[in-house]
């Protein structure tokens, strides 16, 4: 299901060739870890993703620490998110996605590397990311 | 030139079967129409004119359009299959023997009690209701206002027509088989392209249907024909007649409901849930009404309606028509009618002569023109009798007519867009709302784009199709870019047919408090200029003061002159103004359609447990908790009190077999399952010792209970978790998700395998004595199998695993076996002996006996604030050194503040406690008072001989020993509040 929704998304602007495969006409995700394309339906939400955990819980403020808790991005634009291929393997896996136009930029697996690092304004990114972490 | 008709029947024309006639009732009486008539154009061809009463003033109420427009036309229709409670009469097709009903007027539609309301509607005006009806509370008088308004009434009872769901996607959805959506469909063949084409009618055509007009040397008619006969030969598309695309949603996701009918009426709706890359809004657009005094009586009807009732059912909806209008298109009406025969007593027209382009063809007819007029008032009650015409040198003459056709302008339907968040503009020039922006893909053709004439139909509808061809790269042309914005965007119209509109908003005679500006929900222009006055002057603010576009019809005919009004009234552009939001769907939808099978027992699977028939066979009283389990069984008792009673002794004093199969089972293996595990338990997993059992609580990051319940070590590598029942499947997805997302580098596997298991749970002081007739394999005394430890073995030849855990109090066993033995194990143990009888027990016993214990019930004794300190863990938290998930939130303030609510237990010194009773702040002693906490568990304690409870209660810790007050179901229980332990508080029962 390759559309070309997001060349017709502004009137306005002449086309242009599409960026990734996952535009499409409805969010339709293709799992980085079986590879399998499934709806939304088929698919769990997780919420912003990068939402690093404080390594030692104990030695952090109670501000910092209900910041980790409770405080979101919630861009309108491009959202780096987690979601879960629950109907298919179970894996859980990252997106970016433009909050506005729905578009699926990327699909990313834990173990491997952002290609855009537009994102990097997070509340503390001082504390590095899980999948940073894990890596280590 | 005229021809003579019968009655309101035209003589010839229209897309109807004279040579049958067909049977129909309404309000009991009986009338005869045509197939291809609605039930709308039935009843006026029978000369019914009085068809409802208005909702908020009991006013009579007419036909004010053909179909889906029409605000007033509400009727409760019974066919062959099924009941609308609330269906416009233009929507249903007639059938022989339908059975049509008002919803409206009491005791009947001619003489509606309700219509002394009128007397009064001075006063009632807007939020009339709310602000007359406040002492002393809304909450008495609102049963009885909601029973005086709405529409229809649902019938009791299961529904007899069947419904099918369709999911499909395509690539391009035409929306509407009126001109422009035909024409843009038929010039995308041969562009490979899978083209579904719905509308709402059971023919395609739209206005081509009844409109005149020549194609190509083809009557409107002929040309639709024909190209519906082309497109329905080529494979590529897809004709979705009497299909009402209801809701538009993201990622263009449409849902449409589909009629099928045959001779009974409908016996199928159809719910298409359809994805379309390209989207063509072929939707056309309808009249908008003028606005006089006294415009809702029954004989005043959109214009373009009766040229539809006139051209498609042969139907003329009134004896002496009238014609009123703004711009040129009700000429045509007024041409139409008088070809038609029909007396027309007259064109009133708010322009100067000199704008108006049809005149000469009128007055060729003699049809007399009123040109610079206005209607000043109109007369008659239940049905249009005259209207008075102010001329433009300030004298009023009366014409005596039964019917007037009204045109103000034109609305697109742009409901659709708007249902993707998208806001029309006004665009001045057309006097109209349209869509400058649209979402990604769409494309406004025709009367939806406010064209006015067949020929920039055409030209848009070409272009169009070009573009989506040449977007998908169809035609075996390149991709290229649009055409220019000029072309594609703005269309000229030159010398339209329907003419120009000159806008008029507050006429300029007639009282405010006559003029109707929502007929559907009875808002006048007065509400408006109320609203005003009390700075209700946002258009979001008017709409819920006032309701004006609320209700079903989403304010079609009503909203925009709703805006202009306002606008009028504030000083502002319309397009300062703006719009409300018309919300999907765009017209009524049946719950039972959406429903579909989904219903009863088919609503979700239900679950059963292995040993499912066995409890049915000894009269298990089954419950869905998420499984099917047995509540009581009435081999116990006649009734559920007694046979609890039976089933809280038989543990107490011999041996209860309850089947906890249900129970969550998850298996965490690997090196490192012990350190994963202490990351979510409040207790530290690490410490625990192969074949001992330990009991946990599980919290979310935010330091709230999520889960509990034991944690068994089966090996060093190997455990088993058992969460609740009802978080089984959510802790499994729980402990996975911190797994891969957190800590990946984990050597740990997370397993559920809570249905490969039954468990069956024996209770009370034989226990031990039944546990051992299944001859097991290993040594089961107490001191070489204490409390809370666990062993794998045989029994009677099966492997099995034991756990000594209690959630009774008493001593007990849970047994588990491969699900496939689990029948035969519970028949094992249900088994009578001459030494005693081991008794079936349900849930309510059980929790019943856990509560006489204090054992906590998640879910029941906490709730989405509830910490570990709360209820009596604090000294297990203090302990922990290292980390898991929610402990740092146990150090925020919320969590440590001195006026939690913690977990105690209640006895009831007098009366009985009941759970959801509130308690009492300290010195009140009669509600409403403020609440210091409430009860979560409750239940007559046989072995306390009181009524007992567990309660949430502020600084509980602090208080026990204290009486308070217990405020439930209207009775005030004065309660002793103690721990929580209400049974063996030492435990001996437990180690026995």
């Amino acid at each position: 299901l390759i559309g070309f929704a997001a060349i017709v998304s502004s009137m306005k602007a002449p086309p242009q060739a599409s960026l990734t495969e996952a535009v499409s006409t409805m969010t339709i995700i293709r799992c980085p870890y079986c590879h399998e394309q499934r709806t939304e339906e088929e698919l769990t939400y997780g919420g912003e993703a990068d939402i690093a955990r404080p390594l030692e819980p104990e030695s952090v403020s109670d501000q910092q620490w209900t910041q980790y808790l409770f405080m979101r991005s919630n861009p309108k634009g491009l959202l780096a998110e987690q979601w879960c291929c629950a109907f298919g393997c179970g894996q859980w896996f990252k997106v970016r996605r433009d909050s506005v136009t729905h578009e699926i930029r990327e699909v990313l697996r834990f173990d491997e590397p952002d290609i855009d690092t537009a994102l990097d304004g997070r509340p503390d990114n001082t504390i590095p990311a899980a999948h940073e972490r894990n890596r280590r | 030139m005229s021809t003579p008709r019968t009655g309101y029947r035209l003589s010839k024309g229209g897309l109807i079967d004279r040579t049958r006639s067909l049977q129909f009732t309404f309000n009991g009486k009986t009338y005869h129409g045509h197939p291809g008539d609605t039930l709308a154009s039935a009843l006026i061809a029978n000369g019914v004119s009085l068809i409802a009463r208005s909702v908020k003033y009991h006013r009579p109420r007419g036909f004010y359009g053909a179909g889906l427009e029409d605000p007033s036309a509400m009727l409760a229709v019974r066919d062959a299959h099924g009941y609308d409670p609330a269906i416009r009469a233009g929507q249903i097709r007639l059938v022989e023997g339908l059975e049509a009903r008002s919803v409206s007027g009491s005791p009947w539609l001619t003489f509606d009690v309700g219509a002394t309301a009128q007397l009064v509607s001075g006063i009632l005006s807007a939020g009339f209701y709310y602000k007359t009806f406040m002492w002393p509370s809304w909450k008495l008088f609102e049963p009885a206002i909601r029973r005086a308004t709405g529409f229809g009434r649902p019938e009791k009872g299961a529904d007899h027509r069947s419904v099918e769901h369709r999911h499909v996607s395509c690539d391009v959805l035409v929306i509407g088989a009126g001109p422009a959506g035909l024409m843009t469909a038929q010039a995308l063949k041969g562009a490979s392209l899978h083209v579904v084409i719905a509308d709402d009618q059971p023919n395609f055509g739209g206005s081509l249907l009844w409109e005149k007009a020549e194609i190509n040397g083809l009557s409107a008619l002929a040309f639709s024909r024909r190209i519906f006969d082309e497109l329905e030969s080529d494979a590529g598309f897809t004709l979705l007649p009497s299909t009402l695309v209801t809701a538009a949603y993201e990622n263009n996701v449409f849902t449409l409901v589909q009629t099928l009918h045959d001779a009974g009426g409908i016996f199928c709706e159809r719910h298409w849930k359809l994805k379309a890359d390209y989207v063509v809004l072929a939707t056309g657009m309808i009249d908008r009404p003028l606005l006089f005094e006294g415009n809702d009586r029954p004989g005043i009807m959109l214009s373009s309606s009766v040229r539809r009732l006139m051209g498609e059912f042969a139907v003329a909806p009134a004896g002496r028509l009238a014609i009123y209008t703004n711009n040129d298109s009700a000429y045509l009406t007024a041409i139409n009618a008088r070809r038609a025969g029909v007396e027309v007593v007259g064109i009133i027209d708010t322009r100067p002569a000199n704008a108006a382009i049809h005149a000469d063809d009128a007055r060729r007819l003699d049809i007399a023109c009123l040109f610079d007029s206005q209607i000043e008032r109109t007369m008659g009650y239940r049905r249009l009798t005259g209207v008075a015409v102010r001329g433009r040198i300030g004298i009023t003459q009366r014409i005596d007519c039964d019917g007037l056709a009204s045109s103000g302008g034109w609305t697109p339907l742009i409901h659709l867009v708007a249902h993707r968040g998208l806001k029309p503009s006004y665009d001045v020039e057309r006097s109209a709302f349209v869509c400058r922006d649209l979402a990604a893909g769409w494309f406004a053709v025709g009367g939806a784009n406010a064209a006015l004439d067949l020929e920039t139909v055409l030209r848009e509808a070409g272009r169009t199709a070009e573009a989506i061809a040449a977007l998908h790269g169809g035609f075996g042309v390149r991709r290229r870019a649009f055409p220019p914005q000029t072309t594609r965007m703005s269309v000229r119209i030159k010398a339209a047919s329907f003419g120009t509109v000159t806008p008029q908003w507050r006429p300029q005679h007639g009282s405010s408090n006559r003029i109707w500006v929502d007929l559907q929900n009875d808002v006048k222009v007065s509400d408006i200029e109320l609203a005003v006055r009390e700075n209700y002057k946002s258009v979001e603010h008017l709409k819920r003061y006032t309701t004006l576009g609320m209700g079903t019809d989403q304010g079609r005919t009503s909203n925009v002159n709703g805006l202009g009004i306002l606008a009028t009234l504030t000083g502002r552009e319309i397009s300062a103004v703006g719009t409300t939001t018309f919300r999907p769907p765009y017209s009524a939808v049946r719950m039972a359609t959406i429903a579909n099978e989904r219903r009863g027992d088919l609503f979700r699977p239900r679950r059963y447990l292995p040993a499912d028939a066995i409890h049915r066979e000894r009269g298990a009283m089954m419950e869905d908790f998420g499984w099917e389990r047995p509540d009581w069984y009435r081999s116990n008792g006649t009734n559920r009190e007694a046979a609890v009673a039976v089933e809280m002794r038989a543990v107490r004093e011999q041996v209860g077999v309850f089947d906890a199969s249900s129970l969550g089972k998850i298996e965490i293996t690997g090196p490192d399952a012990a350190r994963f595990l202490a990351k979510f338990y409040v207790s530290n997993m690490t410490t625990l010792k192969p074949c001992r059992i330990r009991y946990s609580v599980m919290l979310r990051e935010d330091g709230v209970i999520f889960d509990d319940g034991v944690v068994t070590r089966i090996a060093a590598n190997h455990f088993l978790a058992s969460p609740t029942s009802g978080n089984a499947d959510a802790a499994a997805a729980w402990f996975e998700r911190w797994r891969q997302t957190e800590w990946p580098a984990l050597q740990v596997a997370v397993t559920p395998v809570t249905a490969n298991w039954t468990a069956i749970a024996i209770a009370g002081p034989k226990s031990r004595e039944l546990l051992r007739r299944l001859g097991p394999d290993f040594d089961i005394e107490s001191a070489a199998f204490p409390h809370m430890e666990f062993r794998e073995g045989t029994l009677g030849g099966v492997q099995a695993r034991v756990s000594r855990i209690s959630f009774t109090g008493e001593l007990q066993y849970e047994i588990a076996v491969q699900s496939r033995y689990g029948a035969a194990l519970i028949q094992a143990l249900l088994d009578a002996d001459r030494d005693f009888t081991p008794r079936a027990v349900g849930m309510e016993a059980w929790l019943r006996l856990r509560l006489e214990k204090g054992y906590l019930h998640v879910g029941s004794d906490t709730n989405g604030r509830t910490t570990p300190l709360d209820v009596g863990m604090g000294s297990i938290v203090a302990k922990r050194k290292d980390d898991f998930i929610g402990k740092r939130s146990l150090r925020l303030a919320f969590a440590t503040s001195i006026e939690r609510e913690q977990l105690v237990g209640l006895t009831a010194l007098d009366g009985a406690v009941q759970v959801g009773g509130r308690v009492m702040a300290v010195g009140h002693s009669r509600p409403p008072c403020p609440t210091e906490g409430y009860v979560t568990s409750a239940c007559y304690s046989p072995s306390a001989r009181s009524s007992i409870g567990l309660a949430l209660l502020e600084r509980g810790y602090q208080r026990h020993g204290e009486t308070v007050l217990v405020y439930s179901a209207g009775a005030i229980v004065r309660c002793r509040v103690r721990h929580p332990t209400f049974y063996d508080p030492t435990n001996e029962r437990l180690h026995a």
